[in-house]
């Protein structure tokens, strides 16, 4: 499964707008073509918004997003108006993991309280060292996410980087967690818990390092 | 305690009156959420960046804050203004060693001084608390021979921030004539050539820089503002906010 992952800057002041004005004017065309999974303002960031879409099965995938962009008049003139409120974007595309839950999934593990009531995500981007992404990934399936999944986290996503964007040897990786307060439980469990310490050891190994950024949901995104 | 590490870009030439109405308009309300300002710098060599530090006793205060920042009218209005003063910033969230003095430990000490050095290490993966500890019982006693005292010795972990940051700050003098004494001190010391090839294996990259703490209402700053200007600053703006 292929997903548009796309970087925001808006001008200074206009964040909230821009995000509301988002929600209006873009939505409604981009469900059209995708599904629209998260769209979040970057926290203790003035200028800075994240979204991420998961594209249609097929060839009709990038087609249809081509089409939007280019011949759509909704596209079109969200082009145009989105130019009020950001001067920077920046496109991508990632692959979905075999494990990575699709919008399908994240939309029935809401029926049961995933994925939902959460004012905080964070993304975590791992920079693998050359020839240990195999490794790295095992490791993350069965060791790293029912360890963090039995602490209250949830794995919103996990992706690889697809074609020509993004760097070689980078794991995007996409979480869930209730709060602020939420996260700083978790995190002291997690220093003393013996299994989370070797972890750490054993990605100290594969990693040259990692680095994160943690996300507010908006009011319309579907994961939130 | 854990720390929230604010750096902002300031449009030129208004960094004064920024100072003057973040600390009218911003930090009274900050404060209400339970964060505590323990400096507020210029960044030397990057005029236009500031850096503010603030303390706050637990992650719960993050969520207080960020329904400050979505609802509270007057946020609201600040976000506003603070538009013709702020054209970035950037969040993160640190954990102090546990030698690190907090601010009322600032508060009661020695710690008012004009230039800071602040230095961000980039610590290779799993060796962060190694480094840490020997920051506290190697470098820490090191440094003060030579005249310097550690304001805060932090590692990220949230916010926007990579694995293994780690970010000390010190006490570096009134003049520049005062940190190139303190820099002597430390070429001579042999202990310092010791640690810098041990430290190395740890953190292959330090970046450098200095804090000038020219704010008059901020805890950590140079002597010589006199206490009563912290008065007259935060008295400046009031009149403009006092419809409330």
């Amino acid at each position: 499964m292929l997903y548009l992952y796309e970087t925001t800057y808006p001008f200074p002041g206009k964040m909230d707008e821009y995000v509301d004005v988002m929600g209006t004017d873009l939505m409604p065309g981009l469900a059209r073509h995708m599904t629209v999974l998260g769209v979040f303002r970057i926290a203790f960031r003035h200028r800075e918004s994240f979204f991420l879409s998961e594209l249609p099965k097929g060839v009709d995938s990038l087609e249809g997003l081509s089409n939007f962009v280019i011949h759509e008049r909704d596209g079109l003139l969200w082009h145009r108006a989105g130019l009020r409120y950001r001067d920077e974007w920046f496109d991508s595309l990632l692959e979905g993991l075999p494990f990575s839950p699709t919008a399908a999934e994240i939309k029935k593990r809401q029926k049961k309280g995933d994925f939902t009531g959460n004012s905080l995500y964070y993304r975590l981007i791992y920079n693998i060292l050359p020839g240990k992404t195999e490794e790295f990934l095992k490791a993350f399936e069965k060791e790293l996410l029912p360890l963090d999944e039995k602490m209250g986290k949830k794995l919103a996503g996990c992706y690889l980087w697809f074609g020509a964007c993004g760097e070689s040897g980078e794991i995007i990786s996409l979480w869930s967690v209730k709060d602020w307060a939420h996260f700083g439980k978790m995190r002291e469990a997690q220093l003393k818990d013996p299994k989370y310490q070797r972890w750490m050891q054993k990605v100290s190994g594969l990693c040259a390092d990692w680095s994160y950024k943690f996300l507010l949901p908006t009011t319309y995104s579907l994961l939130h | 305690m854990l720390y929230l590490y604010d750096s902002i870009m300031i449009v030129p030439r208004l960094q004064e009156e920024f100072w003057k109405v973040m600390g009218s308009d911003y930090l009274p309300e900050a404060e209400q959420t339970g964060l505590r300002l323990v400096g507020m710098f210029m960044i030397g060599i990057h005029y236009n960046e500031n850096l503010a530090l603030w303390e706050f006793d637990d992650w719960a205060t993050l969520d207080r804050l960020q329904k400050l920042h979505d609802k509270h009218p007057w946020i609201q209005s600040w976000k506003r203004e603070s538009v013709d003063y702020v054209t970035d910033s950037t969040g993160k969230v640190l954990q102090p060693a546990p030698f690190s003095p907090t601010l009322a430990k600032l508060k009661k000490g020695d710690y008012k001084y004009t230039i800071y050095l602040h230095t961000l290490a980039k610590v290779l993966p799993g060796k962060e608390d190694e480094y840490i500890k020997a920051v506290g019982k190697e470098l820490v006693p090191m440094a003060k021979s030579w005249g310097m005292k550690l304001v805060g010795c932090y590692k990220a972990v949230g916010g926007t921030a990579s694995s293994g940051e780690v970010i000390n700050i010190w006490t570096a003098g009134n003049v520049h004539g005062d940190w190139v004494k303190i820099r002597e001190a430390s070429l001579k010391d042999l202990a310092y050539k010791e640690w810098e090839v041990k430290a190395g294996k740890w953190r292959p990259k330090v970046v450098y820089r200095f804090l000038y703490g020219l704010v008059p209402y901020s805890p950590l700053r140079t002597p010589f503002l006199p206490e009563a200007a912290i008065e007259e600053v935060r008295t400046v703006a009031m009149p403009e906010v006092e419809w409330k």
